[in-house]
């Protein structure tokens, strides 16, 4: 495993995509807890009736506990840079026929498509750690209570936070597997995510009233993992602990992995 | 008794319209210098492809060192197949710090063997900088790493000046004669000529020829003798020790001798054997005329 992680890294620390869409990803972290933090002052300073603004405090954006679900949420959004990683990496290797060389010389296919994924557990592995520190830091900054109970208790969202970029990942590898063209399989994620998945799950739910089927799709049911936390306060509606999304999740990133072992093993390179 | 490096059994492979290679059985020996020649469109590729399992064979069987085909067996092997592959924005050294990673050998090699090309002083530059002959030692320096047992070259002269192609020969035979066995794909017959001690010959995906390079093409002659008696021309003529092989024509044979005899000697050979010629005609032939003709035969 370390062999193969030394390969991957190798390999991504000599592109600039990698460096360039990292610090990027890394500024995104950063700057969401400001901008909010900005955005709440204003909202203190402004002439909103007391109403509005106990509505705003309500989100409780900074506030442990909430904050683990709050900001993971937010951070979801993020995600798509790190999908280009991860694309640019497997498409440069079918465009330059990398692969193929890396195979004569001596890496299995097997051991490809780990080092692969291996890559991509340590990315989801990495910024999960990230976020933690961000999520604490924020929280300890804004939070009035500090009581060690409250911090962790809901603390899973860091967990959920890494299935659904794991998964994610391994979506985009797969994408980058099937197109082998860097910028048709980044359009092709992108369209999918916010037009063909949303589209085909709008008519199973509300023309063919299945209302249930979209919850097993791709991208769809995996987003549910981490549920909007502000629909919460504005609909005032309880948010029932679904676990469905978490097995949805575990399911996808099994299929990802058996997936892309059966097109590099069946495929000719 | 030379050692088995690989053997090919039945080795096929089907895409959708055409058998690119059909029932491949073929055997090499440990240290030789072996040619796949044919024209473009082969089977070449396709069957180094598949030895080097990058393309999955359709049926048939091979094995590597007699153990295996797996990427075990691969990091003994170094191999270029249909051009330079490596990564466009890292320098020469750092692509074969990949390669080296994967075939898990020292990185000491990496310097020798870039000398050993001529690329020494360019390994800090960028793959993408690198004109094609620099890529294609850049290949070879590659498939070096690691001081493999077998060495396989895919038209290992492609795109290259004379220069540099008589470089890249040059390197192949002292490599060659280091006892280390090399399989080289080429559709230049003189290219294998140079450099191969046994070749085969492919032609739409079918072993058409096999043999050895100095008996089939080192310097010989091919004469034509005609007598009212072919039959017992020919048995006789069989006996004469730079014999090699024989073709009927219509009124004559065409019979190759090794380049020792002349007709001189043919003729008091015959003479001496009471035989009495209607014809006899010395027949130049060039070794790329000797090629195709085996290309036509069959």
């Amino acid at each position: 495993m370390i062999r193969l992680l030394n390969i991957e890294f190798k390999k991504l620390f000599n592109s600039k995509y990698f460096w360039v869409l990292s610090a990027l990803f890394t500024l995104f972290l950063i700057a969401v807890p400001i901008i909010i933090n900005i955005f709440i002052g204003e909202v203190d300073k402004s002439q909103m009736t007391p109403q509005g603004k106990i509505l705003v405090q309500q989100f409780s954006l900074f506030y442990f506990k909430d904050i683990w679900q709050n900001l993971t949420y937010i951070y979801k959004l993020g995600s798509v840079m790190l999908a280009f990683i991860v694309v640019i990496s497997i498409t440069t290797e079918y465009n330059y026929k990398t692969i193929k060389q890396n195979i004569i010389d001596g890496l299995s296919k097997k051991e490809f498509i780990l080092s692969k994924i291996y890559m991509i557990l340590s990315i989801s592995i990495i910024v999960t750690i990230l976020v933690g520190i961000i999520v604490l830091l924020s929280g300890f900054f804004w939070s009035k209570i500090v009581d060690f109970n409250i911090i962790v208790e809901n603390i899973y969202f860091l967990g959920f936070y890494f299935l659904y970029i794991f998964n994610f990942l391994l979506f985009s590898l797969v994408i980058g597997m099937l197109i082998k063209k860097s910028g048709i399989a980044i359009a092709f994620i992108i369209f999918y995510v916010v037009l063909i998945e949303p589209i085909i799950s709008g008519i199973f739910t509300y023309v063919l009233e299945i209302k249930w089927l979209s919850s097993f799709f791709p991208v769809n049911g995996v987003l549910k993992i981490i549920p909007n936390p502000f629909s919460k306060v504005l609909l005032k509606t309880t948010i029932n602990s679904d676990t469905l999304p978490i097995f949805v999740t575990i399911f996808y990133i099994i299929f990802y992995i058996f997936i892309s072992y059966i097109l590099i093993k069946k495929r000719d390179l | 008794m030379n050692k088995i490096v690989l053997s090919i059994n039945g080795l096929t492979k089907d895409y959708k319209k055409v058998k690119a290679l059909d029932n491949l059985t073929l055997e090499i020996k440990k240290g030789t210098t072996f040619g796949l020649l044919g024209p473009n469109g082969s089977g070449k590729s396709t069957t180094l492809g598949m030895l080097l399992s990058v393309i999955n064979p359709t049926s048939g069987d091979f094995s590597w060192f007699e153990t295996g085909k797996s990427h075990k067996e691969r990091k003994r092997i170094g191999a270029i197949l249909e051009g330079p592959n490596f990564y466009e924005n890292m320098s020469a050294y750092k692509n074969l710090e990949i390669v080296a990673k994967i075939k898990s050998v020292e990185k000491s090699y990496i310097n020798e063997v870039l000398k050993k090309v001529n690329l020494y002083e360019r390994k800090d530059d960028k793959f993408k900088t690198y004109s094609l002959g620099m890529k294609q030692r850049l290949s070879i320096a590659s498939a070096l790493l690691g001081d493999p047992e077998v060495l396989i070259l895919d038209e290992p002269t492609n795109g290259l000046d004379p220069q540099g192609i008589a470089d890249i020969r040059e390197l192949i035979i002292k490599i060659g004669e280091s006892g280390k066995t090399i399989i080289l794909a080429s559709h230049l017959l003189d290219e294998v000529q140079k450099v191969c001690s046994e070749f085969a010959v492919l032609r739409k995906g079918k072993l058409i020829h096999q043999g050895r390079v100095d008996s089939e093409f080192s310097e010989t002659i091919i004469v034509e003798i005609g007598s009212n008696n072919l039959s017992q021309l020919e048995d006789i003529i069989k006996k004469n020790e730079n014999f090699i092989s024989l073709k009927h024509s219509k009124n004559f044979l065409e019979v190759k001798f090794r380049e020792k005899t002349d007709i001189n000697s043919i003729s008091l050979y015959l003479y001496e054997n009471k035989v009495i010629l209607t014809h006899l005609l010395t027949v130049k032939k060039n070794l790329e005329h000797q090629f195709l003709e085996i290309l036509k035969e069959k």
